[in-house]
């Protein structure tokens, strides 16, 4: 293999400078499979750094655990003559744990090793190397993994010994594989060259979805000496299925116990939800991971007798508890949490990170997620709603959707009124019904805090400049639409403004937008809105005496590709109406078309900000 | 710390030591009681996920061998609620400085449930204990209780052995759930003189038994704290809590003469002076010598020395984040590296300017997140920070160089937080660490009103103090071009265009951010223009809430908002309303606000300027604050109204 000299630090391509805090003058990456359960990691790489803002790229981190071995890290800096400044000692290379809650217990550790400098530009160069037996995973290789960082030269290359077969998938790249054979081995590599960096955009797609990369992944495998392939996702489901055949079995003691508990109730989602209450009652999350047991779950009978596990242990259990009632599930690997990247479909590979539970109902699918203690049974939510559960069957593994939540389940809608004073203060009563994802913020401030913190956090949320909260209650009802009624009495000071002889009524009471993205003008990349949501406000005020209306806001309705607006303001007496309609689509847009959704949320700002003006009518 | 330390002692006292574990806590372990199973809520507290039933511990000293401090603990929690099963998942921290560690050993547990009427009891496995290593100088014992429910009891114990003899471990009576019961009970022996701080709001519990100090040793008790709740503008939560703190005073070997290990500053000082990672690193200048002669030959005047050598480290030096007192290598080490802790900079700062020939000393700190000094009698590990206090012809600079946007004079944040301990020989004096300056605005505008509603005008934002530093900090971490790039924003009506930026660099001036100002008419009513003056520059909200506060406010510093504008509105318009001037003063000219609106010709000037004078302000005036922010909120909410004549 070529491997130049640390060339002087002078001398970069200006183009390559342009917005970057430092430049990779070179990355090879070079991972040698052994046989089906080990391959090499090989790294080395020459880095210049031109600011502080590009320290990062001094420091280096390297993940391992008991099936991921550091074999060894090496480094240097030189200045910007090419003198060396130093070389890494293994003593100053710092070794922490990768967990971070009090209830995680991983193995998995993190070297660090550090070679920053204070005298700019400077180099660094670092070589290391990892073995792994956990042949799940092959390295995805992303050479321009930081922002504000150029690349001038970069490569990859896989080395597979002779019938073992590569799978890959290549994403923004200009040169495609290069493949050729020796002896023994089948190569592939790729390369590119004076890459700058990657900006980005305000609701740009996920960043993996537009940097250069290269994922691999096995063929056949084999993990701790449970053999399997990838090929498909049938056969992925095949292997993870293996991992988890005969740790199912629960006592007899508690079958009896499940069975007396359903005792007499026919309708299964009723049965499901006696289950589910038993799993939140009696256990509770804990992630235990250590080697294997990242992807093999506890067996049920030990989450039975301890009350915990982490989410293969408790999605087992679960599965097995609904088994004894005779119900059938699922157990179904997925990405949990918001704004998640999506699954690749079309790249059967190690994707996930989390497992729930699916169960087949007559018209459709209830999932359940078996790590809280406290959810709705059959409620996905935005953690692990709208995208793709593999379903892992002894048959294999099945790809399939997850309950979507839309602009009509999700809904925010209020009816408040308000009645006003001379002197500007106001009483509020105003109740809000939250549905969908609209109500996790309420479902978690109901569950986690106390009353005293529930006023704090909505002292904390409620957006109105000055206010006391009266008193305050919350109603959650649980269900596959778990929804909340919130009741507020709020006393609100000065909340028209008295200037002079008029008064002053901003009549959206607490749902106002106080912010717009910017326009940057020129798009590169489309345009992506996760959230869909409905806000209807209906807020009715009552005026006192003494003042005639003076000005009125024109009814507005924008209708656009992300979504509609509508606001109208009628006066009645000394009653006012107001009422505001927002919903916001999900989607995914054409880059041009930002603009516009900016000129849109806009007019939202601008819609939100108007008054009403009454002015003292003379004695 | 000091290493491990074996000396041969007198085996008569290894006597009375063990007899302290023969005592009994308030509860005997693994007898719990009924009712504490069958309790549903926490009378005093009913908002409580868990409660903390019983905490206590006994530490003694093991003499025979290695000389060791073992403290045995054990806490049982009552689980109220799903929210509270975190405190089942325990994490004990065990440290290790070179060869001197800390070890667990004995974990014992018991999960209690009530099922039937009865009471049952599930062991904690030894296979759920585990062992993790967080870097080289932390290691924890993580555990997880089973079978925890609604209504468990859980109750563990464990035993401490710590090579670190000098260093008791401060005791945490009160805890962020309510503690019913908490005790510690300490036998020194007499080759030890600990000295004992008792921090927070509660007073020692004492219970009517037979515990006899003399033969026991000492014992603390505290009985039903409140959890402990944070909130804005604090310290730090520790300055609040219940807990008790040791240093080792002296130190009496047989055989030996004793030493004090702290005691009378005089002492102290002399100590650190002569300490080989603090006072001697002073004493070594000669790699600087030549750096420090060519700003002597260039400038005399003391104060422009100071403010070149100052500068010189600022901008050479590299602060890596670390706090302490002490330096980890030698000063020349950072110097070359051109990066250290804040020890490390601030001590090399000193030096270099002692070179100078001027009167500089390091200051020692405690920063606000370690806690408010005590200033009794001297603690070192009360301290975490270092800067530079220098004496200008009686005039007294306090300098800190770990941040390169920080002017002469001017300290950061961090280090605003009471009295600092002058460190230099013969001296026997505390510095105020006050702020230098305010966190001070000045807003400007001039604009001109068209008659279709359309406004268009120049604004100037000025700031000095606390308020440049945190904008230049800002504008450095984003690139000057970037930040001026998101200024060009238009956002509802208002465009803001061209944006500059003055004294960026000139960290001794006040910033200047110039820039447009312009804004659409609404396209509707033109008879008539209503205009709030603030252009968007009012307060919004009110920062105070909560009806009540228990904790004192604590802003840092003081705060200057300024703000003035003029405009000039066309002639066939005239004023049809104005708000009305006002002035509130908070008591003892504490704070204010003002406002007025003034009419001269076609030109209307509005200012309003809010005061916030003291950097602290005790929960009693927390009302008037509220009340004063309140009054502020109101009045930037009101506007001007323009008639067409």
């Amino acid at each position: 293999m070529l491997w130049l000299v640390a060339s002087p630090v002078l001398g970069a391509d200006p183009d390559l400078l342009k917005g970057a805090n430092a430049i990779i003058n070179q990355e090879e990456k070079v991972f040698t499979v052994h046989s089906l359960s080990k391959g090499t990691t090989h790294v080395k790489r020459i880095v210049t750094i031109y600011n502080e803002h590009g320290n990062d790229h001094a420091k280096l981190f390297v993940h391992h655990d008991k099936l991921n071995k550091v074999d060894f890290i090496k480094g240097t800096s030189y200045d910007a003559n090419g003198k060396k400044i130093k070389s890494l000692k293994n003593s100053e290379i710092r070794n922490v744990s990768a967990s971070t809650s009090d209830n995680e217990v991983l193995d998995n550790r993190i070297m660090i090793a550090e070679l920053t400098h204070r005298v700019y530009p400077y180099q660094v160069e670092f070589e290391y190397q990892t073995t792994s037996s956990n042949m799940l995973f092959y390295p995805t290789w992303v050479p321009l993994s930081n922002s504000k960082t150029s690349v001038a030269k970069a490569s990859f290359q896989v080395m597979m010994p002779k019938g073992m077969k590569l799978r890959y998938r290549e994403s923004n790249l200009a040169e495609k594989a290069n493949q050729w054979s020796t002896a023994t081995h089948d190569m592939y590599s790729w390369q590119v060259s004076n890459l700058t960096p990657v900006e980005g955009e305000p609701y740009a797609p996920h960043m993996l979805e537009l940097l250069p990369m290269v994922r691999t992944a096995p063929s056949d495998f084999e993990v701790q000496g449970y053999k399997g392939n990838m090929d498909t996702w049938e056969a992925y489901g095949k292997w993870i299925n293996q991992l988890n055949q005969g740790r199912d079995a629960l006592p007899e003691a508690t079958k009896a116990k499940l069975q007396a508990m359903v005792a007499g109730i026919e309708d299964p989602v009723e049965k499901i939800n006696k289950v589910y209450q038993y799993l939140q009652s009696n256990t509770r999350y804990v992630s235990i991971q250590l080697g294997l047991g990242g992807w093999q779950p506890f067996e049920a009978s030990f989450v039975d007798s301890k009350g915990y596990g982490d989410c293969k242990a408790l999605t087992n259990y679960t599965k097995a508890m609904l088994q004894a009632v005779g119900i059938h599930s699922i157990y179904a690997l997925v990405n949990g949490g918001a704004n998640e990247r999506a699954v690749l479909t079309d790249f059967p590979s190690s994707q996930f990170n989390h497992v729930i539970l699916s169960v087949p109902m007559k018209q459709d699918t209830l999932w359940l997620e078996c790590t809280n203690q406290f959810e709705s049974a059959g409620f996905s939510g935005s953690f692990t709603g709208d995208r793709h559960a593999l379903l892992i069957t002894p048959e294999g593994g099945k790809l399939v959707k997850t309950q979507n939540y839309t602009a009509t389940d999700n809904v925010k809608s209020r009816l408040a009124t308000v009645k006003l004073d001379e002197s500007g203060n106001a009483v509020a009563q105003v109740q809000t019904r939250y549905t969908g994802i609209e109500h996790e913020d309420h479902r978690d401030v109901i569950h986690h805090l106390s009353p005293e913190e529930q006023r704090k956090w909505l002292y904390r949320s409620i957006s109105i400049p000055a206010f006391d909260l009266k008193s305050f209650s919350f109603d959650l009802k649980k269900g596959r639409m778990p929804e909340v009624n919130e009741k507020l009495e709020l006393s609100l000071r000065q909340f028209v403004t008295v200037s002079g002889k008029r008064m002053f009524l901003t009549p959206n009471l607490m749902n106002r937008w106080t912010n717009v993205p910017q326009n940057t003008g020129k798009r590169k990349y489309e345009v992506v809105r996760s959230s869909a949501y409905t806000h209807v406000d209906t807020i009715v005020y009552e005026m006192p005496a003494g003042f005639v209306p003076e000005f009125k806001p024109n009814d507005l309705s924008f209708s656009t590709a992300f979504g509609k607006f509508e606001s109208k303001v009628t006066i009645e007496g000394s009653q006012v109406t107001y009422i505001r309609t927002l919903r916001m689509d999900k989607g995914r847009y054409k880059p041009e078309v930002y603009a516009a959704m900016v000129a849109f949320m806009n007019d939202v700002y601008k819609a939100d900000q108007q008054q009403v003006v009454f002015v003292k009518s003379i004695q | 710390m000091k290493a491990k330390h074996t000396f041969i002692l007198v085996p008569i006292l290894c006597l009375s030591v063990l007899q302290v574990f023969s005592q009994s806590g308030p509860y005997k372990y693994g007898k719990v009681q009924e009712e504490e199973l069958w309790m549903r809520t926490y009378d005093k507290d009913t908002s409580a996920a868990a409660v903390i039933l019983s905490d206590f511990a006994v530490s003694h000293f093991r003499l025979n061998g290695d000389v060791k401090l073992i403290t045995e603990r054990r806490t049982r929690i009552k689980i109220l609620k799903k929210t509270g099963y975190t405190w089942a998942n325990v994490e004990v921290p065990m440290y290790q400085n070179g060869s001197s560690k800390e070890t667990i050993t004995g974990i014992k547990g018991y999960t209690y449930n009530l099922q039937d009427g009865k009471i049952i009891k599930d062991k904690l496995e030894p296979s759920a204990v585990f062992e993790e290593r967080q870097s080289e100088y932390r290691q924890t014992k993580k555990f997880t209780m089973p079978n925890v429910k609604e209504g468990s009891v859980i109750e563990y114990s464990y035993t401490v052995n710590s090579d670190f003899i000098y260093n008791l471990r401060d005791w945490e009576f009160q805890s962020t759930i309510p503690t019913v019961w908490s005790e510690y009970r300490v036998k020194i022996p007499q080759y030890f003189d600990y000295k004992t701080l008792q921090h927070g709001y509660h007073g020692i519990y004492e219970p009517k038994d037979n515990y006899d100090t003399n033969r026991d040793g000492y014992r603390w008790v505290m009985v039903d704290l409140p959890a402990l709740r944070p909130e804005r503008y604090i310290t730090t939560l520790t300055d609040y809590q219940a807990r008790i703190e040791f240093e080792l005073q002296m130190l009496h070997v047989p055989g030996e003469e004793s030493k004090v290990m702290t005691g009378e500053w005089g002492e102290v000082i002399k100590d650190l002076l002569r300490q080989e990672r603090f006072g001697s690193q002073l004493n070594r200048k000669g790699f600087f010598k030549g750096d420090i002669a060519a700003i002597t030959e260039k400038t005399t005047a003391p104060e422009q020395q100071m403010k070149a050598i100052y500068e010189m480290v600022q901008q050479q030096m590299k602060w890596n984040g670390k706090y302490g007192i002490y330096t980890t290598g030698t000063l020349r080490k950072a110097f070359d590296n051109k990066t250290g802790s804040a020890a490390e900079v601030n001590l090399l700062l000193t030096a270099m300017l002692q070179e100078a020939g001027l009167d500089a000393a390091p200051v020692l700190v405690s920063t606000r997140e370690h806690g408010k000094v005590y200033k009794g009698t001297p603690m070192l590990n009360k301290f975490n920070y270092v800067i530079a206090h220098v004496n200008l012809g009686g005039q007294s600079v306090l300098l800190d160089a770990t941040d390169p946007l920080l002017p002469a004079g001017m300290l950061p944040m961090r280090s605003l937080n009471g009295e600092g301990r002058l460190i230099k020989a013969g001296s026997d004096q505390w510095v105020a660490l006050k702020p230098s300056d305010k966190y001070q605005r000045v807003y400007t505008g001039d604009l001109t009103i068209r008659e279709n509603g359309q406004i268009e005008g120049d604004a100037t934002e000025v700031s000095s103090g606390y308020r440049a530093f945190y904008l230049r900090k800002e504008v450095k971490e984003e690139g000057e071009a970037s930040y001026t790039e998101k200024l060009n924003k238009e956002i509802g009506t208002f465009k803001f265009s061209s944006p500059a930026f003055k004294n960026l660099k000139e960290l001794n001036s006040p910033l200047e951010l110039k820039y447009k100002v312009s804004a659409s008419g609404s396209g509707q009513a033109q008879d008539m223009i209503y205009l709030n003056p603030m252009l968007g520059q009012g307060e919004s909200e009110n920062p105070f809430k909560l009806e009540q506060r228990a904790y004192p406010v604590d802003f840092a510093f003081p705060i200057s908002e300024t703000f003035v504008c003029r405009f000039t509105i066309p002639d066939n318009y005239e004023l049809d309303d104005v708000p009305h001037n006002v002035k509130v003063s908070l008591p003892n000219q504490s704070g204010s606000f003002m406002y007025v609106v003034e009419k001269q010709g076609n030109v209307v000037e509005v200012l309003s300027k809010i005061d916030i004078s003291k950097p602290v302000y005790y929960a009693a005036e927390y009302p008037q604050l509220k009340e004063l922010y309140a009054r502020i909120v109101a009045k930037h909410a009101e506007q001007i109204v323009l008639k067409r004549k």
